[in-house]
């Protein structure tokens, strides 16, 4: 009878132990997380947007254009809101407006071996002078662009210079001016003036903006800025039917706002930016 | 009774035991002597204590990562500069390695790519590169590269605005020995989330590339030119696993091509247009191509060679 009440407290115990210790054990494990759970992945990082205006200019340069290149002065004023998202304002001026593409001159000097050769008035092809006054090309660009900036960190080159750096995509809108030598030279005008043979696009184009970018910061306000912009507007560069269009008149080509096109027109920048305030702000 | 009274403070005990454990320091990550392990997703600081940042490692007000010896993280509860509860993870200081290790390791690195700077005709390429890697910044390899042309719609107006046939050459293939040189390497959060490896690449090589002409006349002969030709290259890389890599590379290919010979006339052979094309219509050429490659690397895994 002794015996079997002390199996039945041993019994007992166990059971009032297992009961007490499991809801303990459980709490433990719940406890036993990492220390680094719930750690960014960068700490004590430069936040160098954040909250802070930059200014700059710069130099662009325009990437496989048909007939004329464009070297273009480019300001630039931007606010970024967090350190991943900015709202800018960019410019761009050419300055070198006369800077032709190698195709440029080689559609010329072909026109004008064949206006040496003969009568311009007897043949179909444009007289070399007439076929570069509408060729069009850029003469100023004004946009807007807000620029997302997933990717941040640090660069080392040759092991001893550090530099930070992000990576952003941009999009926007803006407009671009269009100029030639001459938008309608006399040799493009008809009877009709709704029916010219040629015309030069020039004026104002709404232009799409997008492309992707870079900073490389030098020190905490001050930054190299890489841009590759792709200016996407209507544009018919040579000022020339595209469609193919002949009036009925003399058998010439049509040219009109129709010959027009959505192009591509890609500008590579590099800027050097300045960041207000100059002291930036360090994460946790 | 005295067994009871022992299985209670057993009992008590083992309570007791689990609630104490938090409070105690949490463990370090293990020493590896060799190296090989990685840590999974380890935060880098980037303050003063993290590397030997010239520039901007100069952080000023920022209040240091403490590392005195003997302090213990479990001082956790206190408070940071601004009063907020300081967090465990504040007190622990990781600096990660370089994540990829390239010396004596063979890269191939099939390639696709496109011309940029030709307004008339476009090029795709396909190919791949072939490097074996010296140490861990230069390389030495081998690239080869066929290519398959597109005429633009620029060239297609030519003939209707303009009356003229545009003289050109289309690319047939080229192959090169190549040098690499790795000048920078660097690591980018990827929305303060992921840690990003990549580096940055310059190429220098020489080879040949075989080009045709396109006749302007229909029906005619054309030839082809073998040119020397030399590149150089910059691009950048992106570290995905140990033995696998994406690439996006600029090179520019220099070289001197014959074209068409304005006065080529119908009853020229093909040998005396040739003749004539070298000798009148050489031109300087330069080449700017885009491209992305995917590089694997054999062996395909690596090991540090010096402690954490």
């Amino acid at each position: 009878m002794m015996n079997k009440t002390k199996a039945m407290r041993k019994v007992i115990a166990l059971l009032l132990g297992g009961i007490v210790c499991l809801p303990a054990i459980a709490h433990a494990e719940k406890e036993r997380k990492s220390p680094l759970t719930d750690a960014p992945v960068i700490r004590k990082r430069l936040e160098l947007r954040d909250k802070r205006f930059e200014i700059g200019i710069g130099a662009g340069v325009t990437i496989s254009q048909d007939f004329y290149n464009a070297m273009l002065l480019m300001p630039k004023l931007a606010y970024h809101f967090n350190d991943w998202l900015s709202l800018a304002v960019v410019g761009g001026l050419n300055v070198l407006p006369d800077w032709k593409s190698s195709f440029n001159n080689d559609v010329y000097d072909a026109l004008n071996r064949k206006d040496q050769a003969g009568a311009v008035a007897n043949r179909k092809s444009p007289s070399a002078a007439d076929a570069r006054a509408t060729m069009n090309h850029i003469n100023y660009v004004a946009m807007g662009q807000v620029e997302f900036i997933p990717l941040s960190g640090k660069i080392a080159i040759l092991s001893s210079l550090f530099s930070y750096f992000d990576f952003y995509i941009l999009g926007g809108g803006g407009i671009v001016n269009l100029a030639a030598k001459s938008a309608q030279p006399g040799t493009c005008q008809r009877g009709d003036a709704t029916k010219p043979i040629c015309k030069a696009v020039v004026g104002n184009q709404i232009l799409i903006n997008a492309g992707v970018g870079a900073h490389a910061f030098l020190n905490r306000w001050f930054a190299l800025n890489l841009e590759l912009h792709d200016l996407i507007y209507k544009n018919n560069a040579s000022g020339r039917s595209v469609l193919g269009n002949l009036s009925s008149e003399d058998n010439q080509p049509i040219t009109t706002d129709r010959d027009m096109e959505w192009t591509n027109n890609f500008v590579f920048n590099l800027n050097l930016q300045f960041f207000f305030p100059t002291k930036p702000k360090i994460s946790r | 009774m005295k067994r009871l009274a022992l299985g209670l403070f057993v009992i008590l005990a083992s309570v007791s035991v689990p609630r104490v454990s938090p409070a105690q320091e949490p463990e370090a990550p293990a020493a590896d002597d060799t190296g090989g392990e990685k840590v999974p997703a380890a935060p880098a600081d980037t303050g003063p204590t993290a590397g030997p940042e010239i520039d901007l490692s100069d952080l000023g007000t920022s209040e240091p990562a403490d590392t005195t010896p003997g302090k213990k993280a479990g001082s956790s509860g206190g408070t940071g500069e601004s009063g907020a509860p300081r967090k465990a993870w504040e007190d622990i200081v990781v600096v990660p390695r370089k994540a990829f290790l390239k010396k004596y390791r063979l890269e191939l690195a099939p390639f696709t790519g496109i011309t940029l700077n030709d307004p008339l005709i476009r090029h795709y390429s396909f190919g791949g590169d072939l490097n074996f890697y010296v140490t861990d910044v230069l390389s030495i390899g081998v690239e080869g590269q066929y290519f398959i042309k597109e005429l633009s719609e620029r060239e297609s107006l030519v003939g209707a605005q303009y009356y003229l046939v545009p003289t050109l050459n289309k690319l047939k293939y080229h192959y090169a020995l190549a040098f690499g040189y790795v000048p920078g390497y660097g690591k980018f959060g990827l929305f303060n989330k992921w840690i990003v490896h990549w580096d940055l690449t310059f190429a220098l090589g020489v080879g040949m590339i075989r080009t045709e002409i396109i006749p302007r006349a229909f029906g005619d002969k054309s030839f082809t030119n073998d040119n020397i030709v030399g590149h150089v290259g910059m691009g950048v890389r992106l570290f995905v696993l140990d033995w696998l890599t994406l690439g996006l590379t600029f090179r520019d290919y220099m070289y001197n091509d014959a074209f068409e010979n304005a006065g080529r006339k119908s009853t020229d052979t093909i040998e005396q247009v040739k003749k004539d094309s070298q000798n009148h219509q050489s031109q300087f050429v330069q080449n700017i191509m885009m491209f992305f490659s995917v590089g694997l690397y054999i062996p395909p895994s690596f090991t540090y060679r010096t402690p954490r």
